[in-house]
């Protein structure tokens, strides 16, 4: 982490909970640990802005006991909505955005579609249905992630968590 | 220097790619899934598994998707632990919900790349996969994850 802040001077730092979502204009590393949840990465460099949510749940209508309005960021379908939102009410084009996408894990033993997996499929359709394309994606496995996001470059720096460590022989 | 192969039946991307790795992998090239299943497999036999895997999806004779579950069943056939699996990057130019799911939930990919790709966009992909230089350093396991999944 250390080497990061070295690398990114002037950044503030930002931790996400589960449910949030930020918007930037000013230069930020916003971080996250990630296990079946899902963060989508929005960077807009020709508007100087940049955004990030960490969700926990694919659909906000297949829980209707939650109020999307007051927590839009739990669930992946209203946190993309209301970034997309929020960065069009600013002036930023929809094909002026980059897209990451990562999480969605799920354990060794789960039913057909995990949790995780259905968190990544929404990210994806909502994306698509917006006509966002995403630039590039980490998702899946049994591993949590740790990101970092730099809201000035759009770079994200991900690392696995570990699940107990197997040697393996080297590669030549 | 560890080894990669490369896979897409276009030239320019292959050389864009290897572009990209050059100082850090010595790399071989496939032109389809079928020439990529067979060169993983004799370095499987020779004992020198690659360390990387780039994949294209759309190739003639054998897609990305099916060559990559190739690789999968010949490292399950060579008992090769989960964990030490080499790991395979998809890079391609589609870019629907469907093919980005399937490659990473079911045919063996770790992330996916969208053509057109820029090398940082590459290299973070390398990075998470321990392949670049990760200057999140060691820091991080043992931090709990959002939920129990």
């Amino acid at each position: 982490m250390q080497a990061l802040l070295e690398r990114f001077p002037g950044h503030e730092m930002a931790f996400l909970n589960v449910a949030q979502g930020f918007l930037f204009r000013r230069p930020t590393m916003a971080h996250t640990v990630l296990g079946s949840c899902v963060s989508v990465t929005f960077f807009a460099p020709r508007h100087g802005v940049a955004a990030i949510f960490h969700a926990l749940l694919p659909k906000a209508s297949e829980y209707r006991l939650q109020d999307a309005d007051y927590a839009p960021f739990k669930f992946v379908d209203t946190a993309i909505d209301t970034i997309i939102s929020r960065l069009t009410r600013r002036g930023v084009a929809l094909h002026d955005i980059e897209c990451k996408v990562f999480g969605g894990a799920s354990a060794l033993f789960v039913e057909e579609m995990s949790v995780g997996r259905r968190n990544v499929e929404m990210a994806f359709a909502t994306l698509a249905e917006h006509g966002l394309r995403v630039a590039a994606s980490n998702v899946g496995g049994e591993r949590g992630r740790k990101i970092i996001f730099s809201s000035s470059t759009g770079e994200i720096f991900v690392r696995m968590l570990s699940n107990g460590q197997t040697s393996c022989p080297p590669r030549r | 220097m560890p080894r990669a192969l490369i896979v897409d039946d276009s030239r320019y991307q292959r050389h864009l790619i290897l572009q990209a790795l050059a100082d850090l992998f010595e790399a071989d090239e496939a032109a389809n899934g079928q020439e990529a299943v067979t060169l993983f497999k004799t370095a499987l036999e020779q004992r020198r598994p690659y360390a990387l895997v780039v994949m294209d999806i759309l190739m003639p004779v054998m897609s990305g998707h099916d060559a990559l579950a190739g690789i999968r069943r010949l490292e399950q056939d060579a008992r090769v632990a989960e964990a030490c699996r080499t790991p395979a990057i998809m890079l391609s130019s589609l870019d629907d919900p469907g093919n980005m799911l399937r490659a990473q939930y079911e045919s063996g990919a770790q992330a996916y790349v969208t053509k057109p790709f820029t090398p940082q966009t590459l290299f973070e992909a390398l990075a998470a996969l321990d392949l670049a230089e990760n200057p999140f350093g060691e820091e991080m396991d043992g931090e709990t994850p959002c939920k129990p999944f």
